[in-house]
This record gives C-alpha cells, sequence and structure tokens, in this order.
C-alpha cells in the first residue's frame, strides 16, 4: 500500500499525525503485517494518561504475540478510539485510518519535527523487510 | 511497537534461515506458494500461508491439508512385536484387533512421558507415531528397548516415508476421489494398510488432530508429495493447505494435548489426566509402578480448561493462574483467542482442588488479573451428521 504523506514515524513503527493541536498515533501497515495482519485484542490507556515520547501506552495482540506500543510524543492522551475493542481487525483493515489508537495534546511541537519522516521511512522498512 | 511475547516463534520473521534445518518432502510447495516459514524444533515447516484464523476456519468449514512428514514413523515387527509393545506403552496392547489406533505414551520408569504417540496394530507390525520434536530420543529409546527383544526388529521410516493429514468436512469426499478406494466405511480410531495402492505402500486412519473428521495417510516420501498435490487438486475451493499455525489452535479448540505444553518431560499421563488411557491391570510395562502409585495418591496438579467470559488479553503459556483467595494455583500451558467460539479458552495445570469444572479462578496478565471459569474439554465439538 502506499503510506500517506502527512505522517512522520517512530523507528518502531508507530505513526503520528498532527491534527489541529492534537497528535494521533497509531502504527503502520508494515507493523501489522509483522503482526501476520491477525490482531484479535488491544488494550489502550485511559483517557487524561500522561505519557512521556516513548513510554509504552498499550498492549497489541495478534494471535501469537503480544507487542508493546511506543508513544511517538509527550504529553495527556485526549482521545481514545473505543471502538478497537471490539474491532481490532479496524487496525489491519484500515492502519492510518479507522486504526487510530489514541490522541494526545502534545506537550511540545518539537518532538514531532523531530520525528522519522515518510521518505526516511520508506528506506528503513526496505531494510527491514530483507 | 515492540515484540515481547512469544519471541521464539516470531523469529521466522527477522531471521534468514538457519543452516542444519530439516526439510519434508514438500518444502518447495510450501516456500512456492509463499508459505510464511518457522523453525518447528529444527524444522523448516509452514506456520500458515494466508492467515492462521482463516485456515482455522476453512479447515472447520471444508478441509484442510497438512504436511506432517516432521513427525516420527516407525514400524515394529517381529513375533513379539506386541508383546514389546505391550512392554514399551501403558496401551491396552491386548483388546487391539487389526485395525485399530489407540493414543497412548512412552514413558520413563518414573512414569514421566518421553511423548505422547498413536498406535497402529496391524497382523504383519505394529506401527508407532511420533512427535517430530521427540524423534531422535523416541527412536533411539525405542531400539534401545528393543535390543533386549531377539524377536523384535525395528524398522525405523522416519526418512523414507512421509505423512499428510486431511481434515475437515469436506475430508472423506476428496479423499475417496483422489485414492480411488473408498474410505467411508472407515470407522473413527481405525486405519486401513495398503501393500500396493495406487500410491504404492501406505496406512490411511480415520485420526486427526483438529476435532474435525479426517485423515492421517502414511506413504512414501516420492509418493507423498504427488498425494499432496492430487489432493489439492481435486479439493478444488473445499480445500487449502494449513499451516502449524491453525493446527495449534485447531488442536486446541478440540481440547487436545500438545507434548512441551501439556506433557512434558516433568509431567506424566496421570497429571494430564488421561488415566483411561492407561491399563494399569496388564503385566509389567515401562512407568507401570510410578504411575500405580501417582493414580493411588493423587498428583499435586492436574490438567483442566479454561474459558475467559469477556473479551481481554489473550492467556499466553506460562502465565499464573490465582485463586478467587489470591495464591497462585497454577500456571498456563496453551491459550488462544478461539476463533470459532469468538472467546478466550485455554488449558492449565493447576491444584486438584481448583480443577473442577465450574470453578471461578483469575488469570495474571501483564500485573492486572482477569476472571477466568474453568470448563470441560474439549472446548469445541464437531456437529456429527
Amino acid at each position: 500500500m502506499s503510506r500517506p504523506a502527512d505522517v512522520k514515524y517512530l523507528k518502531s513503527h508507530e505513526w503520528a499525525r498532527r491534527d489541529a493541536n492534537l497528535v494521533s498515533v497509531g502504527i503502520s501497515d508494515f507493523a501489522v503485517d509483522q503482526l501476520n495482519r491477525e490482531i484479535v485484542f488491544i488494550e489502550l490507556p485511559e483517557k487524561g494518561r500522561k505519557l512521556c515520547q516513548n513510554d509504552s501506552f498499550g498492549v497489541i495482540e495478534s494471535v501469537k504475540a503480544a507487542s508493546d506500543l511506543y508513544a511517538p510524543v509527550s504529553g495527556e492522551v485526549v482521545e481514545v478510539n473505543e471502538s478497537l475493542n471490539d474491532d481490532p481487525a479496524a487496525i489491519s483493515d484500515d492502519p492510518f485510518g479507522k486504526g487510530w489508537m489514541i490522541k494526545i495534546l502534545p506537550d511540545s511541537p518539537a518532538e514531532f519535527d523531530a520525528l522519522v519522516s515518510p521518505i526516511d521511512y520508506e528506506k528503513q522498512v526496505a531494510e527491514e523487510a530483507h | 511497537m515492540k515484540i515481547r511475547f512469544p519471541v521464539q516463534e516470531l523469529e521466522h520473521l527477522f531471521r534468514v534461515q538457519r543452516t542444519g534445518m530439516q526439510n519434508t518432502p514438500l518444502h518447495d510447495w510450501h516456500v512456492a506458494h509463499n508459505a510464511s516459514m518457522t523453525d518447528f524444533h529444527g524444522w523448516h515447516m509452514p506456520l500458515f500461508y494466508t492467515g492462521i484464523t482463516e485456515e482455522h476456519n476453512f479447515t472447520r468449514e471444508h478441509a484442510g491439508l497438512f504436511d506432517l512428514g516432521h513427525m516420527g514413523r516407525v514400524f515394529v515387527r517381529g513375533s513379539d512385536a506386541r508383546k514389546f509393545v505391550d512392554y514399551l506403552t501403558p496401551a491396552n496392547v491386548a483388546s487391539a484387533q487389526t485395525g485399530d489406533v489407540q493414543y497412548s505414551f512412552l514413558l520413563r520408569e518414573d512414569g514421566t512421558a518421553i511423548d505422547d504417540i498413536t498406535i497402529y496394530y496391524h497382523d504383519e507390525f505394529v506401527l508407532l507415531i511420533i512427535n517430530a520434536g521427540n524423534r531422535e530420543r523416541d527412536v533411539q529409546w525405542i531400539k534401545e528397548k528393543a535390543g533386549a527383544w531377539p524377536d523384535v526388529t525395528i524398522d525405523d521410516r522416519c526418512e523414507s516415508w512421509s505423512m499428510l493429514a486431511i481434515q475437515g468436512p469436506s475430508s472423506e469426499s476428496i479423499t475417496s476421489k483422489v485414492l480411488g478406494e473408498d474410505p467411508s466405511a472407515l470407522a473413527y480410531y481405525k486405519f486401513l494398510y495398503y501393500k500396493e495402492s495406487r500410491f504404492g505402500e501406505m496406512v490411511i486412519s480415520r485420526t486427526g488432530y483438529t476435532g474435525e473428521d479426517g485423515f492421517e495417510i502414511y506413504l512414501s516420501k516420492e509418493q507423498a508429495s504427488l498425494l499432496w498435490e492430487k489432493l489439492i487438486a481435486a479439493g478444488d475451493d473445499r480445500i487449502r493447505p494449513i499451516g502449524l499455525g491453525a493446527r495449534d489452535s485447531l488442536r486446541l479448540e478440540a481440547g487436545m494435548p500438545l507434548y512441551g505444553h501439556e506433557l512434558n518431560d516433568s509431567l506424566t499421563p496421570v497429571h494430564a489426566g488421561f488415566n483411561r488411557y492407561i491399563s494399569l491391570d496388564k503385566g509389567d510395562f515401562l512407568g507401570k509402578k510410578s504411575l500405580e502409585s501417582l493414580v493411588s495418591s493423587g498428583t499435586d496438579k492436574k490438567l483442566a480448561g479454561f474459558e475467559m467470559p469477556q473479551r481481554g488479553p489473550i492467556p499466553r503459556e506460562g502465565f499464573n493462574i490465582f485463586s478467587p483467595e489470591g495464591q497462585v494455583i497454577g500456571q498456563i500451558t496453551s491459550g488462544i483467542f478461539s476463533p470459532t467460539l469468538q472467546k478466550n479458552v485455554g488449558m492449565a495445570y493447576v491444584e486438584p482442588a481448583y480443577a473442577k469444572p465450574g470453578t471461578e479462578i483469575q488469570i495474571e496478565i501483564r500485573n492486572k488479573r482477569y476472571p477466568a471459569t474453568i470448563v470441560k474439554r474439549p472446548f469445541y465439538r464437531r456437529k456429527r451428521p
């Protein structure tokens, strides 16, 4: 799939999208592939939780594995995509859209700017796919 | 995102193939059909082709084809073959007729399981089917024990033969089309032996590891690949190759044990609740004394099935089980989100007082406890026509 141009990434495959004053977070299609596209459970944080960049904010489980999810930016969790609890498959069906997990009110804009760019992420994925 | 469990099973995603891995005759077929391959006890095997859940559901609805070439096959021959197997295993050998299959074990003197096996009884041989992970040590054990029996010969066909399984409601019609033989008269846990079939010397049994109707077929390596292709072709859209991922979830729903999980070097069949497969009233056999005393004294833990009422994190192997009062009372051996039942189920060893169906327990997952209930196995039982 072609990846959207308006997101940035952590090296660990979480994406972040600036959305007015918030940052939405999810995982990339590459991460979904690593989970064999079979997501059976997701554990997301409560609204109001304060995160530092690279903190684990939740867990995603596929048939065979559980994986930690990391925060691309520091800030407060202000929205949680509760619909994923009943329909975790939405993450594999539409990882950059309906599969969004949380929205963070960021502490500083600098963190977002320093994330991996779409072009660099393409390179990283091409390397890891080998 | 960082995958943290279970690392060894995900290795295949990151690793170039290890040297020294063994392949079945169908290895190149799997790779050519885009299977995601994994290391299973040193065997390079398909984990899935299109997806574990999809393959699981397909087997329940139509038919799944499994490459089981990595499992072991040992023919015991000679005039004392039956007597030897009677001594080697706790099985009820005396009751077995030609054409019968029995589930049994290879046991040490202390009753612990070297492996769980199936036994095929025929006038000309007794055939033992053993697990891939235990192949070398099982064969060594069998040969060593047979050394004391001059009228027993061991015909090890682990290398020269292979094994396939076809499982699911469409198995019978597809299999009869391909074999040119009609296996429909074959009852559950019975087998037929052909000296000369369309595919050469062959054993076919109505057995399996999925909870579905189906067959397991043993034949030469060369013929196995041919039979595989023919079954795929004859089944049209009603048959698909199935990887080890779905094999595991299918057997778990069917409540069947997997060596290395529900049984291992420190557990006996009594722990696992398999007393009905242990013939204590027959003559001496390996492990008899230990099993006798365990049966009368009881074990310190028992294998039990559990289910979780709410959708939640997956209960996985090694997670602790707690009593309602907060004491650790056991550990999980296998657990999944069941594709058929749409809930979390699993098996666990728990203290005997908590092993009764209906008992409420708690499972700790990442420092949080979730409610679960002990239930009877199997979790899934197919509708019979």
